[in-house]
């Protein structure tokens, strides 16, 4: 079973894509915030992790920065969604890191995440 | 917050047909600590905006049977309740949404149901930041009005004062005017003498005027050489034109010398010699003598005053009591185009502009017969150009203190020109005053009958001797003068030589003054009747009138005047100088120009310019009483027709005031500055609280789409048949939900400049056909058309934009247009690009609607799933390739919407045309 970390400030969001997630055979894990996020990505090794960018404290791309740093998380791909209006830049360096706006679709998602795993 | 206002709870006014989600809406309100008014029916809810003013009023989308849209419009059409916000709630599975754009009142907000809890409290979070962000505006509005008026009343009071000034500055003048002392010297008369020389030049007769002359008595000088009491310099050409004229017979000669006076001083005489020598009686050379010191220095003051007002920059006119011009300076000429030919003897209405206020003129006029005036006016040149003008008029008034006139010292203020540097030399018309004068002599019997006049009497007055003798002088002389004259004739005195002065009607109907000096004939001790001399004293008469006249309009002038000479040394300032610096004329004659005007650097330096020309400019003066105020200052040399510098004319205007405006505004410039940047903020909190919106409005969808996806993918078997429809609807309404989120964010993109074109060589013709393939389903009967050059038209452009604009312009046309109409697409190569044309034979947009079309959320008629967002967006993306787009339209006939792109750069688009 692939173990997936849901990064986001939104509770419904979580709750909604965990549920997705579950019924599509995959372990969940979730996170609140980014530097919740960065304990439990380096604790628990997740296959995968799916994060919103714009959330207080460390946002998505300092969420990224961070990982990419630690040796152990360092290859760990990600899925960025955001719903914020400007542009996300050129997080995809390494070729590891997906971007994905919102709203989208169920069908989507999963494609990106099947991409990946 | 920087209102004033009393805190006020937030109040809103709730209003819905449906009672169970009116109490939901309500109660939820009121636990977030809102103030909440409940309304079921159009009456109850209008009757309570009425009464309660609320904030917000949020409507169901139902009232009475009555649509929410139509309740909007009967709000926003009442003045008293326009101000409340209104928030919609639209029902997706309602027909109401048919109904959404029937008029053209906006909502403040919208809400959609089904709503969170959330939803509508962020709705109403919004509304109640809108409501702060009207209040700070209307705030700052009064606050700017206040000080609006505060200021107007400043500176009416200060005009008053002005006003107050004027008017005594005016008084003080008029008091000092008929006690002018050097004036009246001007106008002090010169007499006449008699003497006869013998061949060697020695005095045989002197006549007894001469002690008035020159301070000798006759018999001092007769006996001796007339040519000792000549000056040096003159001698040696008086000695020879005398030996000359003793050559000559019977040939009368003027001449003038210049001749010691017995206190040392220096007297210009003048003299018309006849050589009698052969004359039995006389036996001499004999000589009138006039002394014309006097009038060479009225020809001098007359040229001075003439020149000051030729040179100087204002415009300087003088005016009879009928308002018709009598004098005008150059600077006047120059500024209306007229030559003086032109502009002597007109009325002063012919500059007057037809734009001034009814009834300026009539009152300049009227005001001008009893007091000054000082304003400003817009004037005509001669060739129809008007420019406004600063008017100061002063009354002029002869030594009897009568009106004779009016000076008018105009400015033109649409820009202050540089002086002319070049002074013209005053011309003829004071040159006519250095006339020759010619002396006629006479003797009468007792009664004034003329027994022998001389025949320069034809020159003076026309008639030959023959025609005047036998007859009384009495019938030649103006009436008005007879008393004056016949008191000589009824108390002959002999020892009254004094000359008196009287004018003579001459044959043509003139009158000329003369000047006669006469004295008592004696027969055995008896008076036997008067001779004398007589001479023309009417160029002397008219050059003193001239100057008195000229004297005055410098002295009258509310501009202060002053003349210096080459070094600065004051020689004379006009009474508005005196008042205003505060000085009294004698603190002020003969001292240097630095007693007013501090800073000698500078003051050289204008002194350097003037003597060059002229100069203007602004400097810092001081009064007597030690402050110190900004003047304008405009000066000019004088020269005499050697052109040698005989003296610099200033003429300096206060403009203290006008320092004080220019503040004033500078002041309320920076107050609109700062208003300009409060607003600019506001409009960025404003943008910022968008952002945030549109991003909690993706994430929310985000979770609804996953949710509906999920049960339509995983679940549709397992809810029964007729419930299956609602799935979809939700999801569609979803879909087209993220659409329109998405238009948003696009177009806030664009709007920030964050999107970037991917610019690619496309076939404009390629992506019609794919668009038009695509509503093939939905075309019905309607008849498509594409009409492009035969290989297509190739262009760099941002396909995929490109293509969406298309689509957006493609699918209003399909909306609007009939089963049975036609969509043509137009592609055309044209100056610099290509243009686009979406044509379609629908209903068409009215003239009303037309400009309004490509604003945000804008919708001119009611049609389904639009987002209102579409035209801006497509206005958008073609402004970022650099083209433009347009729509023409006729109601009835259909509409036209077109757009251009630009060649992106040369040579990098292929022509296949």
């Amino acid at each position: 079973l692939k173990t997936i970390l849901v990064v986001d400030d939104d509770t419904d969001v979580r709750t909604m894509v965990k549920f997705v997630l579950r019924q599509n055979k995959f372990k969940v894990l979730e996170a609140e915030n980014g530097s919740r996020a960065l304990a439990l990505a380096t604790a628990r090794k997740p296959d995968l992790i799916i994060s919103d960018v714009m959330m207080d404290n460390v946002n998505g791309f300092m969420l990224c920065e961070l990982l990419r740093k630690e040796p152990s998380t360092a290859k760990i791909p990600i899925i960025l969604v955001t719903g914020a209006a400007q542009n996300a830049g050129a997080w995809n360096s390494d070729g590891t890191v997906d971007y994905l706006q919102k709203p989208v679709s169920m069908s989507d998602l999963l494609l990106a995440v099947r991409k990946r795993l | 917050m920087i209102s004033g206002h009393s805190k006020k709870k937030f109040t809103i006014l709730a209003a819905d047909d449906d009672a169970r989600q009116l109490s939901l809406n309500s109660s939820a309100l009121r636990n977030r600590g809102y103030s909440v008014l409940q309304a079921t029916s159009r009456d109850e809810c209008f009757e309570l905006a009425a009464e309660q003013k609320p904030d917000v009023l949020l409507l169901g989308p139902k009232l009475s049977g009555i649509t929410s849209m139509e309740i909007l419009r009967q709000v926003k059409a009442k003045a008293e309740l326009s101000d409340i916000l209104v928030v919609l709630i639209f029902d997706p599975e309602s027909t109401t949404g048919g109904n959404q754009r029937a008029s053209g009142s906006e909502p403040d907000g919208r809400l959609m149901r089904p709503h969170s809890i959330d939803d509508l409290l962020g709705c109403m979070h919004s509304m109640e930041r809108i409501r702060q962000a009207e209040e700070r505006l209307r705030d700052m509005q009064e606050m700017f009005d206040r000080r609006v008026r505060e200021r107007t009343a400043q500176l009416e009071v200060i005009n008053d004062a002005l006003q107050k000034e004027i008017a005594e500055r005016q008084r003080s003048e008029e008091r000092v005017t008929t006690s002018e002392v050097f004036f009246r010297e001007v106008t002090e008369n010169s007499s006449d003498m008699i003497i006869i020389l013998n061949k060697r030049g020695v005095l045989t007769y002197v006549s007894p005027s001469v002690e008035r002359f020159l301070g000798y008595l006759p018999e001092e000088m007769m006996g001796k050489a007339s040519f000792r009491f000549i000056h040096r310099d003159d001698l040696e050409r008086a000695m020879l034109d005398f030996s000359e004229a003793v050559q000559l017979k019977e040939i009368a000669i003027p001449n003038s010398f210049r001749v010691r006076h017995k206190d040392g001083s220096e007297r210009l005489l003048e003299g018309l010699g006849k050589n009698l020598l052969k004359n039995p009686v006389i036996s001499g050379f004999i000589m009138n003598v006039q002394d014309v010191t006097e009038r060479r220095r009225i020809e001098e003051a007359t040229r001075l005053f003439a020149h000051t007002l030729e040179s100087i920059a204002e415009l300087v006119t003088i005016t009879d009591l009928e308002d018709r011009f009598t004098y005008v300076n150059k600077a006047f000429l120059d500024a209306y185009g007229y030559s003086r030919e032109e502009i002597l003897g007109q009325h002063v209405g012919v500059l007057w502009s037809p734009n001034n206020s009814d009834g300026l003129l009539i009152e300049i006029l009227e005001q001008n017969r009893t007091q000054n005036w000082h304003g400003e006016l817009l004037n005509r040149a001669k060739n129809g150009r008007e420019f406004p003008i600063s008017l100061h008029t002063s009354r002029i008034r002869n030594e009897k203190g009568e009106v004779v006139g009016l000076v008018g010292i105009s400015q033109d203020i649409t820009e202050r020109k540089k002086a002319e540097t070049r002074l013209r030399d005053s011309e003829a018309k004071y040159r006519d005053l250095v006339e020759q004068i010619n002396e006629v002599i006479f003797s009468t019997d007792i009664e004034g009958k003329f027994t022998y006049i001389s025949p320069t009497a034809e020159h003076l007055s026309g008639y030959k001797p023959e025609e005047m003798l036998g007859h009384s002088i009495a019938e030649f002389i103006d009436t008005q003068f007879l008393p004056m004259v016949q008191a000589r004739y009824q108390n002959p005195d002999p020892g009254n030589l004094e000359p008196i002065e009287y004018r003579v009607k001459v044959k043509s109907g003139d009158y000329r003054w003369v000047r006669s000096s006469s004295s008592t004939i004696l027969v055995g001790g008896r008076p036997a009747g008067m001779r004398g001399v007589l001479a023309d004293i009417t160029a002397q008469k008219e050059a003193q009138e001239t100057v008195t006249l000229l004297s005055h309009a410098v002295k009258s002038v509310a501009e202060c005047v002053s003349i210096t000479d080459h070094r600065n040394i004051i020689l004379f300032v006009n009474q508005a100088f005196l008042s205003t610096y505060g000085y009294t004329e004698k603190e002020m004659i003969g001292k240097h120009i630095s007693l007013v005007a501090p800073g000698g650097e500078i003051v050289a330096n204008v002194l350097e310019k003037t003597l060059q020309g002229s100069w203007q400019g602004e400097l810092v003066n001081r009064k007597k009483d030690g402050t110190e105020f900004p003047i304008f200052l405009s000066t000019s040399v004088v020269q005499d027709e050697q052109g040698n510098a005989i003296a610099l004319v200033g003429v300096a205007t206060d403009i203290t005031e006008r320092k004080k405006i220019e503040r004033e505004l500078d002041l309320q410039k920076k107050h609109l500055q700062e208003s300009y940047e409060r607003l600019k903020q506001l409009e960025m909190a404003r943008d910022t609280l968008f952002h945030m919106i549109v991003h909690d409005m993706r994430s929310r969808l985000f979770v609804l789409m996953m949710g509906l996806e999920f049960l339509e993918k995983n679940e549709l078997k397992n809810i029964v048949p007729p419930s299956r429809k609602v799935l979809v609807q939700a999801l569609s309404t979803t879909t087209t939900l993220s659409q329109m989120v998405n238009a948003l964010l696009d177009i806030s993109k664009m709007e920030s400049g964050e999107m970037k074109l991917r610019l690619n060589g496309s076939n404009l013709a390629e992506l019609a056909e794919r668009l038009v393939s695509f509503y093939e389903l939905q075309r019905e009967n309607r008849r498509f058309v594409i009409e492009a050059p035969s290989k297509g038209l190739q262009i760099d452009c941002d396909a995929d934009l490109v293509l969406r604009v298309m689509h957006n312009l493609f699918s209003n046309a399909l909306k609007f247009t009939p089963p049975d109409g036609a969509i043509t697409i137009r592609i055309a190569r044209v100056d610099g690009g290509a243009r686009v044309s979406v044509e379609d034979t629908g209903t068409g947009i009215s003239p009303a609607h037309l400009p309004r079309i490509f604003e945000k959320f804008y919708q001119a008629e009611a049609k389904e799933s639009s987002t209102g967002l579409g035209l801006t967006f497509c206005k958008l993306a073609i402004e970022l390739h650099g083209g433009s787009l347009g729509a023409d339209s006729v109601v009835g006939k259909g509409s036209t919407f077109w757009f251009t792109l630009p060649e992106a750069h040369e040579g990098s688009s292929r022509d296949f045309d």
